[in-house]
């Protein structure tokens, strides 16, 4: 919840958000520079699952996910639109939250 | 470390369920794995865990960091006033190693700075600088022949919250949060806070190591509530988090670490999935717990004037009794500012005004809610300070007491400790154990005893080792049990 943290998340999901097209390739990519690798079937179906899940509530929260899109201090991306920002930002806070992506082993 | 050989270690399941009691709690982890990671209240602790019926399910330690002077708070030695700025004996002083502030320099007599009285029905001799501890004599029980092996604060803190004088062991609320599991899955079951004098008279600092988990699992370690912010760092979600949708993706980042688990086999990935289930049960808990503004007047009023002000001595006991009525196993508050080298009859009078109504309403509290029997309380520091005055004896704003390892005092209260008891002496000079030498490890050998552990039994194996909270020694001292 370190404000730093939730920022770094915001602009990562801008940052795949303007570089891939799909939903697979967004969480797929996000999955490897975190982590470098690709991931499995079953790690990418909790992903997109994840991803339903956040679209789903800031389609119905707007105002949340425009609160989201000012964290931190990087100035957002231009022509995104918020709730997908959102919506990816989460996840992309849940996969920089793994195990792995946090453990250097 | 080889991460294969861990792997393996970790991953067999002969390996789960022969080696139970010394590796990670099998029952521990079968709570942490299954589908109700939520439902229960309870988190078991190690099989064949309590050895025997506890008198005590839980601990608050008190620690004074800094040590606090015997001389002028429990040890009472009217002779010594006939030896006022006379030399400490030399067959008294025996040649022992004394910190490089005092060596080689005189040693005078300072006795007592403030009179001392006897108290409740048991008549406890103790220092009027402490009202209200005189005030609950008939349930504590003083021990006044501590001794430690350590001479310097950090050394000599870890010593007695560790076991070693070296960094780097479990501590002793991470041994009993390993052994004894959890009674409450809302809250850690080892809980921190630390507190200063006001003034900041003294450099103490609380290290991370003092409530670590050494080599258990991490999950064990001590959570630390702080005294302004946010009571846990970075508890409240940041803005455009519903803690609905927080809920739902905790669920997805735990099968993703549980994915992973089940590959490598790191028992640290279950500490990490337990942490962030912690986490976000303590957005709820922890708020609810530290409004103290819900108890009434007569309690606050009772842990005196600075209960109201956050990461104060007194709202922490007050907040001690609120995680001890929820079942925390573990409490460790320490306040720091005991160390008067130079400023004792300017000080100590503040310092004890504000540890000792706190100290004392909490004993009462826990009484008067039944919670005493259960609850061990221990109030204590480090070491002691030197009978022998540090600085100018004639200059009172600039002098006070050294360390001092070989005599000290500590109370205990509750948890099927004896009440308006003493247990030890100390010579004419407060200065060596007379009768009845009471080591660090024989605190821990004792108040694990109380809690139904048989120190010797309660083990870790690292690095080839099987490790304890005593090391190698420690006695049960049965002298001082109800």
């Amino acid at each position: 919840n370190d404000i730093t943290f939730v920022e770094a998340a915001r602009v990562f999901a801008e940052r795949i958000l303007i570089s891939q097209e799909t939903p697979g390739d967004r969480l797929a990519t996000a999955f490897r520079m975190a982590t470098s690798r690709q991931p499995s079937e079953a790690e990418l179906a909790i992903l997109a699952r994840a991803l339903e899940r956040s679209m789903a509530f800031y389609r119905e929260n707007p105002q949340q996910a425009d609160a989201f899109r000012q964290s931190g201090e990087y100035p957002p991306a231009e022509g995104l639109d918020a709730v997908d920002v959102a919506a990816y930002g989460n996840v992309m806070n849940m996969i920089l939250n793994t195990d792995e992506a946090l453990t250097r082993e | 470390m080889d991460p294969r050989r861990e792997h393996d270690r970790f991953v067999t399941r002969r390996h789960f369920f022969g080696r139970s009691s010394a590796g990670i709690g099998a029952a521990a982890l079968a709570s942490l794995l299954g589908p109700d990671l939520t439902a229960g209240k309870k988190t078991a602790g190690l099989p064949g865990i309590p050895h025997f019926a506890p008198k005590a399910k839980r601990v608050i330690y008190l620690f004074q960091n800094g040590a606090p002077t015997q001389v002028d708070t429990f040890d009472h030695k009217p002779e010594l006033e006939k030896l006022r700025g006379t030399d400490l004996p030399a067959s008294v002083q025996g040649g022992q190693r004394l910190t490089t502030m005092t060596q080689g320099k005189s040693q005078k007599v300072l006795p007592s700075i403030s009179p001392f009285r006897q108290h409740g029905e048991s008549g406890q001799w103790i220092s009027d600088l402490l009202p209200h501890t005189a005030s609950i004599a008939d349930d504590i029980c003083i021990v006044r022949s501590m001794y430690t092996e350590a001479i310097n604060h950090a050394p000599a803190i870890t010593f007695f919250l560790t076991g070693s004088e070296m960094p780097g062991r479990p501590s002793y609320g991470s041994w009993l949060s390993y052994g004894l599991g959890s009674e409450n899955d809302e809250l850690p079951t080892f809980c921190v806070m630390t507190s200063r004098d006001k003034e900041a008279s003294c450099g103490q600092i609380f290290y991370e190591w003092y409530w670590g988990s050494g080599f258990v699992p991490t999950r064990h370690q001590g959570v630390k509530f702080r005294g302004s912010g946010d009571p846990v760092l970075y508890l409240s979600n940041p803005a455009g988090l519903g803690r609905k949708l927080r809920a739902g993706l905790l669920d997805d980042l735990a099968e993703l670490n549980r994915l992973k688990y089940q590959q490598v086999g790191d028992p640290e990935i279950i500490t990490r999935i337990a942490q962030y289930e912690m986490a976000y049960k303590m957005q709820a808990s922890v708020p609810e717990l530290a409004d103290v503004s819900t108890e009434p007047q007569h309690v606050l009023d009772a842990y005196g004037p600075d209960v109201m002000r956050r990461g104060s001595f007194a709202q922490n006991c007050l907040l001690a009794r609120r995680l001890a009525e929820k079942g925390v196993r573990f409490v460790q508050l320490m306040h720091a500012g005991w160390d008067q080298h130079g400023n004792l009859p300017t000080q100590l009078a503040i310092q004890c005004r504000d540890t000792d109504q706190p100290s004392a309403a909490l004993v009462k509290d826990l009484k008067q809610r039944g919670l005493l029997d259960e609850t061990l309380v221990i109030w204590g520091g480090e070491f002691g300070r030197t009978v022998f005055c540090q600085g100018d004896i004639n200059n009172k704003k600039a002098h006070g007491r050294d360390h001092h390892p070989r005599n000290f005092c500590l109370w205990m209260a509750g948890g099927g400790i004896k009440g308006g008891a003493n247990y030890g002496k100390s010579d004419d000079f407060s200065y060596n154990v007379a009768e009845n030498p009471f080591h660090v490890h024989d605190l821990q050998a004792t108040t694990l005893h109380l809690l139904g552990i048989d120190h010797q039994k309660l083990t870790y194996r690292f690095q080839g080792r099987d490790f304890r909270l005593t090391d190698v020694h420690g006695k049960v001292v049965k002298d001082v049990l109800a």
